[in-house]
C-alpha cells in the first residue's frame, strides 16, 4: 500500500530515490509554522522516519498556519498531535517523539539521522540546536517573517554555523507571521532536505531569500 | 521588506558612506532603519559585502570596491 501512496513521486524520480527517502531519517526541530509544513511535505514525499521535537502544547493562535492541528487539538501536545496525523498519512512511518526543549536535549537522546529541519521560532533555540549536528549531519536553516523568509544548507566543516551567519541576532520569539510564507518556506525547505538526501544540496553556502508581496526570489553567496 | 537591486557608483568608501550615497540615489533614506545613533548594526539587519556578513569584517566601517555586490535584509527570526 505504501508503494502506492508515492506512486506519483516514483513516476518523478524513480525508484531509487524513492528507496533513499524510505531509508532516511530527519530531526524537526520545532512542529510550529515550518515544522509542521516540513513533515508533511516529507511524509508526503516518503520519508522512512521522522523525530519530532517540541516542547509546547497547541494554542488556538497556532490555527493560522500550524497544518497538522485544528480546533480539537488545542491543549494537547503538538509532537502528540503531529504523529497522529502523520501516522494517519503513512501507517509504514516510523515517529520519535520528544517533548522537550532543545535546551534539554543531548546528543545521546536521539537516536541517528541524516539531517535537521531548522523549524523554531528563534535564534538563541537555533544555536543551541546546531550544536547537536555531527560532521555528517546536513541542516536545512529557515526563518520566517510577516511575507518573507529565507534557508540556506549548513555542514559542519564546510560552511559556517548558523551562529556565524546570523551573528548576535535575538529577535524576539512572537513575529508576525502569514500562512502563505510558513508554506511556501516550509516547501522550500522539504525541497533542499530532499536535495541533501538525494546528494545535491543547492544552498550550502548560500541563502535563498524570499520575498512574497512581489514574489522576488533570490540567492546570495554566504562566505567566511 | 521589499527587494529591489540598485547600481551605485562607488570605489574604496566605507558600507556607511556607500548607503548614504543609495539613500541619495533612490531618494528614500533607510539608514536609520540599519544602525543606531551610535553607528552599531542593529539587531534583525544583514549587510553581507560580497557574501561576507559585515560583523565579521570592519562592521559598518567595513570597506566597498568596485564591482562588490552588497546584499541588506532583515533575516525572518520565526518558525
Amino acid at each position: 500500500m505504501t508503494r502506492e501512496i508515492f506512486q506519483r513521486n516514483i513516476q518523478f524520480w524513480g525508484e531509487e530515490k524513492q528507496i533513499i527517502l524510505a531509508d532516511s531519517t530527519i530531526l524537526i526541530a520545532g512542529v510550529g509554522g515550518l515544522g509542521c509544513s516540513v513533515a508533511e511535505i516529507l511524509t508526503r514525499a516518503g520519508i522512512g522516519k521522522l523525530i519530532l521535537m517540541d516542547n509546547d502544547k497547541i494554542e488556538i493562535s497556532n490555527l493560522n498556519r500550524q497544518i497538522l492541528y485544528d480546533q480539537s487539538d488545542i491543549g494537547k501536545t503538538k509532537v502528540e498531535i503531529a504523529e497522529l496525523k502523520l501516522q494517519a498519512i503513512n501507517l509504514e512511518l516510523e515517529i520519535d517523539v520528544f517533548q522537550k526543549d532543545i535546551s534539554n536535549l543531548k546528543n545521546g537522546h536521539l537516536s541517528h539521522f541524516d539531517g535537521v529541519a531548522d523549524c523554531l521560532d528563534n535564534f538563541a533555540a537555533r544555536f543551541e540546536l546546531e550544536k547537536l549536528l555531527q560532521p555528517d549531519h546536513f541542516l536545512v536553516h529557515g526563518g520566517i517573517q510577516n511575507d518573507f523568509g529565507q534557508i540556506t544548507t549548513t555542514k559542519p566543516g564546510k560552511t559556517q554555523t548558523l551562529k556565524e551567519i546570523f551573528p548576535g541576532l535575538h529577535i524576539p520569539v512572537s513575529v508576525p507571521i502569514i500562512p502563505q510564507t510558513v508554506m511556501a518556506i516550509g516547501s522550500l525547505m522539504a525541497q533542499e532536505i530532499i536535495n541533501n538526501l538525494f546528494g545535491k544540496p543547492q544552498l550550502l553556502n548560500k541563502m535563498l531569500i524570499l520575498e512574497l508581496s512581489d514574489f522576488s526570489m533570490f540567492k546570495v553567496e554566504i562566505k567566511k | 521588506m521589499g527587494i529591489n537591486e540598485i547600481e551605485v557608483e562607488a570605489a574604496s568608501v566605507s558600507i556607511y558612506e556607500l548607503i548614504l550615497k543609495a539613500e541619495k540615489l533612490i531618494s528614500k533614506k533607510f539608514l536609520d532603519q540599519l544602525i543606531d545613533e551610535k553607528r552599531q548594526i542593529l539587531q534583525g539587519t544583514m549587510i553581507l559585502i560580497n557574501g561576507r556578513n559585515i560583523v565579521h569584517l570592519d562592521k559598518i566601517n567595513s570597506i566597498v570596491q568596485d564591482g562588490d555586490e552588497i546584499c541588506i535584509f532583515p533575516p525572518g527570526g520565526g518558525g
